[in-house]
């Protein structure tokens, strides 16, 4: 392909719009089989007989996989101790719809599909626990967590003002366009290799390693370009069945989720519900914040504690508090898993925080700008504010009033409502202390480089491509370091068995810690370059790597081609190991200061809710790339503007209800706001890849409590069970 | 049964079962793996393909149907090793995140200027409202629709 004249915005563009880019479902080996998994009919059963006789029989059938070929412990899960099975067997129980029963493997699709239909199962059913409140009845919760800081009952008494709220958030589906779907084989060297869509392959590779008693080396896990994932590709999908396969059947295999496997065997976002309470003194200053955070996790626990953690340790937003009380608890049933999803817990506490904002300022009649600047944590605070959370402050000072200032300019004046409109305007202000350094969990990243004698240069890096741009960002600072252009660097990413360290991809943080690392291993690379041409010239003088040959001050000294030959010849290793990590164990970089804006228009008579402009303005140190930034942002503030008016994943019985696109609806090309625009401050962060502190979730924060901030300045009601939809709107209007 | 179309400009000839969908010819027969599977229920058009230059999603018709017809998807758009300008503007105006919807994407805007050669941006986005996406929130697609060079260098 002649490219010489496009100007591709990144390196993985031209791959994508050509259809060239494989996903996991693209890749087809000699004689590969196709594998079904089966999942049970009902969600709560003892299984009692799992009869694959008649099924075994039908041509075309390989083999199928039930609990009895699982050597090993069975159990999988990302977080340990691991509780959820592989697969289960004859004996035991199935707790939800996605405890999986059999894998057919066959040598299509369609009769894999028709060995599904002839297994019988006989099941013993069992009561399940379905919603929240029968869990509440019947059970203590799984897991108790929460801060307290003062006297809460003293603020309480302090307070001349004091404003509740009670928010709701459902399930919602990540909805990524690419479902789960890889393929496995084992090689010569008998090493099972699972090809799939991760962010998050160490934990994986231990979760598959350890279900499966494998020794580590032999399972290699890998990414190829994975098609959306939001943080639904931290949980188990088709890893663990697809290692189990190439161990039983020793034979390439492909499994490719369907949309409503995806949806009902997926994980979700977490649903949650706050019950807050806020005292505050007659000049807008809190004096109190109680809040209760009941979550609702699966059968097993999947990323419930986490988010949860999450959502307490952000609760109290960007404010001083002298007096919380902020506590979680988390209650099993037979429903969906918890997976982690954009936002993670912290900004449904945004959502909650930034709505009692605004019912605050209405009652003491203040401006919300005003309530929320006398409130907003000042910098001598900030090692307090965090508790639980080291935290450190890499940028010089907390902008949020700057971001908010933008935000404002570019919102210009409020639009005029429509006759028989509302139009209303909210703004969300937010703090979130990104885990995008080092987490205790997963500490130092690597990035190996090797520059070929032609000059050429391949990275390998931990993290996967999930759209996110990190193949671009990494591009750019190689070719930063250096001076060489970016078509002259490839990437490898996201295997197991090939490129180095490099934990979850999630909290935003591949930027710092991936950037960091291809930073190290490029400044090492030149450095080593540097070393072997002062060698070569046989001087003492610094002889710097530039513009692609060697330069002692202004005067070129060696041609690259010249010292390339000297490196062939002489064996030169140009292999380098780049690495990152923050100087303590706990360090967390990154708290990112934002500010976001919307403006709703609304038809009281139908409730039918426009959203007519997004303005988000975050400072994220520096957009390294800033058309992958914007995307970042643009894109997340669509999706929160789906969760806030649209999604809702219901399950009813422990069944979905809404597994698939026509029933959890998403938005569209016609659902999007008329303008959505983002904004960026570039306050330069230490130690951080060109000041640059990441970026992913961060429009999640301020869109959602900014759109309902909106409707509540649009039509005075404070809208805060998701989704928004135009019946709750005249239901809270009492117009139905 | 034997089906015999046009693809990408060539013809061809397969046997294959009744029940199989383009969308399955396409990946499993012809190897081409740009035609996305995402929810084969015509739900979210990542298998958008142009039959006959229409855009149809590929997973709800039958092979049976495109006996005769011409067929064309995203390897089919890029020509003589240049990038077909929707292509073009889609890689420069950064309309892409993780890439899934983008064939189908870019074949429903290829739809679209076939018939429509001064589309609006009313029409722009009534034009891919059958491909979803979820990375991008549209707003840089839309751009790039809207700034295509069809008269550019690489064009000729």
């Amino acid at each position: 392909m002649i490219m010489s004249k496009v100007k591709a915005f990144r390196n993985d563009a031209v791959e994508k719009v050509t259809g060239n880019a494989k996903y996991s479902g693209d890749f087809h080996m000699a004689g590969m089989l196709y594998a079904k998994v089966l999942w049970p009919k009902y969600p709560v059963a003892k299984v009692n007989k799992i009869d694959i006789s008649q099924a075994e029989k039908i041509t075309g059938i390989e083999k199928i996989v039930t609990r009895k070929d699982v050597e090993g412990p069975n159990l999988a899960a990302v977080f340990e101790p691991y509780d959820r099975p592989v697969l289960v067997g004859e004996g035991e129980e199935v707790k939800f719809l996605a405890d999986a029963l059999a894998i057919v493997v066959a040598a299509n699709e369609e009769i894999a599909q028709e060995a599904l239909e002839k297994i019988s199962v006989e099941y013993e059913l069992l009561p399940g626990i379905f919603t929240l409140e029968e869990s509440m009845a019947e059970n203590q919760p799984f897991s108790t967590i929460g801060i307290k800081k003062g006297d809460i009952e003293e603020g309480f008494k302090k307070a001349e003002v004091i404003v509740e709220n009670h928010c709701t958030f459902p399930y919602a589906e990540h909805s990524y366009i690419e479902p789960e779907a890889g393929y496995s084989y084992t090689d010569s060297q008998g090493v099972t290799n699972v090809c799939y869509g991760s962010q998050n392959l160490s934990r994986h590779h231990r979760m598959v390693c350890k279900a499966l008693d494998l020794p580590f080396h032999k399972v290699r896990l890998y990414s190829p370009y994975i098609g959306g994932a939001f943080g639904g590709k931290h949980s188990n999908s088709v890893q663990v069945y697809l290692a189990l396969l190439a161990q039983v059947i020793k034979k390439p295999v492909k499994m490719i989720w369907t949309r409503e496997e995806s949806f009902f065997a997926g994980c979700k976002r977490h649903k949650l519900q706050f019950d807050s309470k806020m005292g505050l003194n007659k000049d807008g200053k809190i004096t109190a914040l109680d809040v209760e955070i009941l979550s609702e996790s699966g059968p097993y626990i999947g990323y419930a504690e986490k988010t949860m953690a999450f959502a307490i340790r952000y609760a109290f937003g960007p404010y001083w508090i002298d007096n919380m009380n902020i506590q979680g608890k988390i209650y099993k049933t037979n429903n969906a898993e918890i997976g982690a999803f954009r936002g993670f817990g912290a900004s449904e506490s945004a959502f909650m925080i930034e709505t009692l904002m605004d019912k605050a300022a209405k009652k003491l009649n203040m401006n919300p700008e005003t309530i929320r600047m006398i409130n907003l944590v000042r910098e001598d605070q900030l090692e307090e504010h965090f508790p639980g959370a080291p935290w450190k402050l890499l940028s010089k000072r907390i902008s949020i009033d700057e971001t908010l200032e933008k935000v404002y300019q570019s919102m210009g004046p409020k639009p005029i409502a429509k006759p028989g409109k509302k139009v209303g305007r909210g703004i969300a202000i937010c703090m979130p202390c990104f885990e995008i350094g080092d987490t205790p969990g997963y500490k130092g990243t690597g990035a190996d480089m090797t520059m070929f004698i032609d000059g050429t240069i391949n990275v390998r890096i931990g993290f996967p491509e999930v759209g996110q741009g990190i193949t671009g960002v990494v591009t750019k600072l190689a070719s930063d370091v250096l001076d060489i252009p970016e078509d002259r660097i490839t990437i490898i990413y996201c295997d197991s068995h090939t490129t180095p360290k490099a934990g979850s991809l999630g909290f935003s943080r591949g930027t710092v810690n991936c950037g960091n690392a291809v930073l190290d291993a490029s400044k090492r690379l030149k450095n080593r370059l540097e070393e072997v041409a002062k060698k070569y010239l046989e001087t003492k003088e610094y002889v710097e790597f530039k513009k692609g040959d060697f330069y002692i001050g202004d005067k070129l000294v060696i041609k690259f081609d010249e010292l390339m030959d000297y490196c062939y010849y002489q064996g030169v290793n140009l292999t380098v190991n780049g690495w990152f990590e923050g100087s303590d164990p706990v360090e967390k970089h990154g708290i990112t200061f934002m500010s976001g804006a919307v403006d709703v228009e609304i038809d009281e008579e139908t409730g039918e809710l426009k959203v007519l402009k997004v303005v988000n303005c975050h400072d994220i140190g520096k957009a390294i790339h800033p058309d992958s930034a914007r995307g970042q942002v643009v894109g997340a503030a669509v999706m929160m503007t789906g969760i806030a008016t649209l999604e809702e994943y219901i399950m009813k019985d422990g069944r979905p209800q809404t597994p698939s696109f026509t029933q959890y609806i998403i938005p569209t090309s016609k659902d999007i706001p008329e303008e959505n625009i983002a904004l960026f401050l570039e306050n330069p962060a230490k130690d951080c890849p060109l000041g640059g502190k990441g970026l992913g979730e961060h429009a999640m924060y301020t869109t959602g409590p900014a759109l309902s901030n909106a409707i509540y300045d649009a039509i005075g009601v404070n809208m805060t069970e998701l989704p928004i939809t135009p019946e709750k709107i005249l239901k809270a209007l009492n117009k139905i | 049964m034997k089906v015999d179309f046009i693809l990408n400009g060539k013809n061809v000839s397969i046997d294959t079962q009744p029940n199989h969908t383009l969308l399955n010819v396409l990946r499993d027969d012809f190897n081409l793996t740009g035609t996305k599977k995402g929810c084969e229920t015509g739900e979210c058009g990542a298998c958008t393909v142009i039959v006959n230059g229409k855009n149809v999603n590929s997973c709800m018709m039958l092979i049976g149907n495109i006996q005769g017809k011409e067929v064309t998807t995203i390897e089919g758009l890029s020509q003589n090793g240049k990038l077909h300008p929707i292509q073009k503007a889609f890689v420069e105006k950064a309309a892409l995140q993780c890439g899934y919807c983008t064939p189908g994407m870019i074949m429903s805007v290829k739809a679209l200027f076939d018939e429509n050669p001064k589309p609006t941006k009313e029409e722009i986005k009534e034009a891919i409202a059958g491909n979803l996406c979820r990375c991008t929130g549209y707003e840089q697609i839309i751009e790039a629709v809207e700034a295509i060079d069809w008269e550019g260098d690489d064009n000729e």
